[in-house]
């Protein structure tokens, strides 16, 4: 009686927290979802209950469609597993479906069982929430979103949809009534693009294999941060040097789609899987970003940061979570959202601005400027990593660069252009924090001060831990550029918080160490759906149902 | 007992804090939906709005969209509506980084009828919207080179999306060419 009493009290201050904090940020907020019609390249996996003839079928399986070819493959009772009997055919010459059975007798039943009742062909139509053919009755309940449709003796209902990559909404829960028959799809994820092509497709082959990569020459690192102080050549990026990175690493270096860029065994997951070092260096390695004035300048003349500062924290951290986790084609889908993004960042700087001159052309597609960006992000996991968790051997620092070399590739970076190994990268580091590269201009401290303002009542501690924990881990001529304190209020208030963050660490059930992203994407190696507390904080702090899942 | 009580309290207070402490405020989508499609359908047709068509986008029509989209158009079919003669097409179409949906309806003639932005996704460059922009491409039709008749005066500021909405325009009377020619 006593537990129950103090759970309650405990649930109940929770819930006075979350009611003031306001519902809306609880679930992913509302929008509208584009037309499922213009997939191309999709598939969805889950699971298929059939009933009919008095027999019932059961299997996992996935569907997927390149273009006007579509498989429809039965996996039996593994959710990840390898396809037992595929059902192939063509979405124009639906009459010509054929089976192939790979796996054996009971899931060549089970596809048998499927194709008496009903094409795979129609089925990549319903699957989507959308009509097989004009004689359909359709009830909607939104835009692009089907409540119930009724078609070839099927009355269909869509009880639930997911978000997924790309704006767009699939339905999670399909639930198929005939005579004597009825079958029930349940959803568990889905692609919507970047199966077969790694980027856009503007350009042809030739004009991609054309692009000439630009290297750091023989010692990159002064390439890089010349010796005297100096603005580095600008080496610009277009469309043809990105897809060129892109295709290197989709065609030649990961196989598996599914496990995306890094998978479970990387230093990539182990460092940035942990919640407390991404959360406490956050703000250094975005001022460390700030203090380059190219930077500035892209944010503060192009970005609506100004007025949503944690907005594009939150989007820059969507788009590195969803590199580092997702799985290939969501790798691809946001690394070239990220290209169009930057696309149209340029300009000319307003003011001289260190190693800049007055007027002098900026890009946010340019090689210097990216590995400084990159650079920032991989040196401060490192760094705080080290001083929360526990000291890395150099072969763990040597391995964990170079997979951040492929994270840099799918931003057109060629790997020739970036420092060879990490003791390299660190060089490169100290040569830049000590460089008139980096330079505080007044827009950078303009928008330091917004970084640090606090949104709402909820946030004024955690913005104010944040600048302090931020001071604490700048290099000095950074933190004194930025104005900056860092004397013994600053160092007491540091030592309690590190303190408590590790308490707080303690505290918290094991698994939760680890950040909800890094749950999503196990979540999806198993074939899973996430849930609970880990899908709480993905809705909360993304508004997103899902990034990587 | 007593301490075991204690300490699952504080877990889950904890837990509880750090939800709070993660919340951030306001959306991450930054959207604007101007008109429903039975909106838009209701300015082409009044009350008598025709059921779904449905076009499988392949051969010549595929390559002719494509030309004047200036990309490969993802998606194997289409759904329109037409009866006596006009059409309607919702489209959507990337102006930054982000689609926008669009509405054209075009009449027996093959001039643009109706023009709307449905739905805009971009934080910027949202002008189109305006009616007296969009009333630049009523009565516009379809040249011989596939592209719009008329000229259309930009918007500084929003000259992706202005790009975008011309793209659409010609790619509907494309589409409205192909459906007329239909038997």
């Amino acid at each position: 009686m006593n537990l129950l009493s103090s759970n309650a009290k405990v649930l109940l201050v929770g819930l006075v927290l979350v009611v003031l904090q306001g519902c809306s940020s609880l679930k992913e907020s509302d929008y509208v979802p584009k037309s499922p019609e213009t997939l191309s390249e999709w598939m969805v996996e889950g699971s298929l209950e059939l009933r009919a003839d008095g027999v019932k079928s059961k299997s996992h399986f996935y569907f997927k469609q390149i273009d006007e070819n579509y498989e429809l493959a039965i996996l039996g009772d593994d959710p990840v597993g390898k396809p037992k009997a595929v059902i192939l055919g063509n979405i124009y010459e639906p009459e010509n479906e054929t089976l192939d059975v790979i796996g054996g007798y009971e899931a060549e039943k089970v596809a048998q069982h499927l194709q008496s009742v009903m094409k795979a062909g129609s089925l990549s139509y319903w699957i989507r929430g959308l009509p097989a053919t004009a004689d359909a009755k359709i009830t909607q309940q939104g835009t692009n979103l089907a409540k119930k449709i009724e078609e070839d003796n099927w009355k269909i209902y869509f009880h639930d949809y997911m978000s997924v990559t790309g704006n767009y909404k699939l339905p999670a829960e399909i639930k198929f009534n005939g005579d004597s028959k009825n079958l029930r799809l349940d959803i568990v994820r889905a692609e919507t693009g970047y199966l077969t092509n790694p980027c856009g497709q503007n350009l042809t082959d030739e004009e991609i294999e054309a692009s000439v990569e630009q290297a750091g020459g023989e010692d990159v690192v002064r390439t890089l941060v010349p010796r005297d102080g100096s603005a580095p050549l600008p080496r610009w990026i277009d469309e043809a040097d990105f897809c060129k990175q892109l295709r290197k690493i989709h065609g030649n270096q990961l196989p598996d789609a599914r496990v995306g860029l890094y998978g479970p065994d990387s230093m990539m997951w182990r460092l940035s899987g942990m919640a407390l070092p991404g959360s406490f260096g956050a703000g250094r390695a975005l001022l460390l970003q700030v203090a380059h004035p190219w930077v500035t300048a892209g944010i503060d003349e192009h970005s609506v940061v100004r007025n949503d500062p944690l907005g594009r924290a939150r989007r820059t951290f969507y788009h590195i979570l969803s590199v580092t986790y997702g799985s290939m084609p969501q790798v691809m889908a946001s690394a070239n959202q990220v290209r169009d993004i930057h696309e149209e960042i340029e300009g000319h700087l307003p003011e001289e601005s260190g190693a800049f001159a007055r007027g002098s052309e900026y890009r946010a597609n340019e090689i210097n400027a990216m590995i400084w960006v990159h650079a920032t992000l991989w040196e401060t996991i490192v760094h705080m990593y080290e001083k929360m968790e526990e000291p890395l051997t150099q072969q763990e620092k040597d391995r964990f660069y170079e997979e951040t070399k492929l994270f840099a590739m799918l931003f057109g970076i060629p790997e020739s252009a970036l420092p060879a190994d990490w003791n390299e990268f660190m060089d490169y580091n100290r040569a830049m924090w000590a460089s008139p590269q980096l330079t505080v201009t007044p827009a950078a401290m303009r928008l330091k001060d917004d970084l640090f303002k606090a949104q709402s009542i909820w946030m004024i501690f955690p913005m104010w831990g944040q600048e302090i924990i931020t001071s604490a881990e700048l290099p000095p001529r950074i933190r004194d550029q930025y104005d900056m304190k860092y004397g013994w209020w600053q160092k007491m208030n540091y030592g309690w918080m590190r303190a408590g963050a590790w308490t707080l660490g303690a505290l918290l059930p094991k698994n939760m160490e680890r950040q909800a992203v890094y749950h999503e994407a196990m979540a999806r190696l198993e074939g899973e759906r996430l849930g609970g507390v880990n899908q709480f904080f993905i809705e909360a702090f993304f508004d997103k149902e899902r990034l990587v899942n | 007992m007593r301490a075991i009580r204690g300490w699952a309290s504080i877990r889950a207070l904890s837990v509880l804090m750090l939800a709070v402490i993660v919340m951030p405020a306001g959306a991450a989508y930054d959207e604007t939906e101007y008109l429903k499609p039975e909106a838009f359908l209701a300015k082409v047709y009044g009350e008598n709005v025709p059921s779904i068509s449905l076009m499988p986008l392949r051969g010549d029509t595929r390559k002719r969209a494509e030309a004047v989209l200036g990309h490969r158009y993802s998606g194997m079919r289409l759904r329109y509506w037409q009866q006596d003669g006009t059409t309607a097409w919702i489209i959507d179409e990337k102006s930054k980084d982000m689609p926008m949906t669009i509405g054209i309806g075009i009449n027996p003639e093959g001039e643009i009828a109706v023009i709307e932005l449905l739905v805009y996704r971009e934080p910027r460059g949202g002008e189109i919207h305006q009616a007296a922009f969009r009333k630049q491409y009523l009565g516009m039709r379809l040249t011989e080179a596939d592209a719009l008749s008329g000229q259309v005066d930009g918007i500084t500021g929003a000259t992706l999306s202005v790009d975008a909405l011309n793209r659409v325009a010609a790619m509907a009377l494309v589409l409205h060419q192909s459906v007329q020619a239909s038997p």
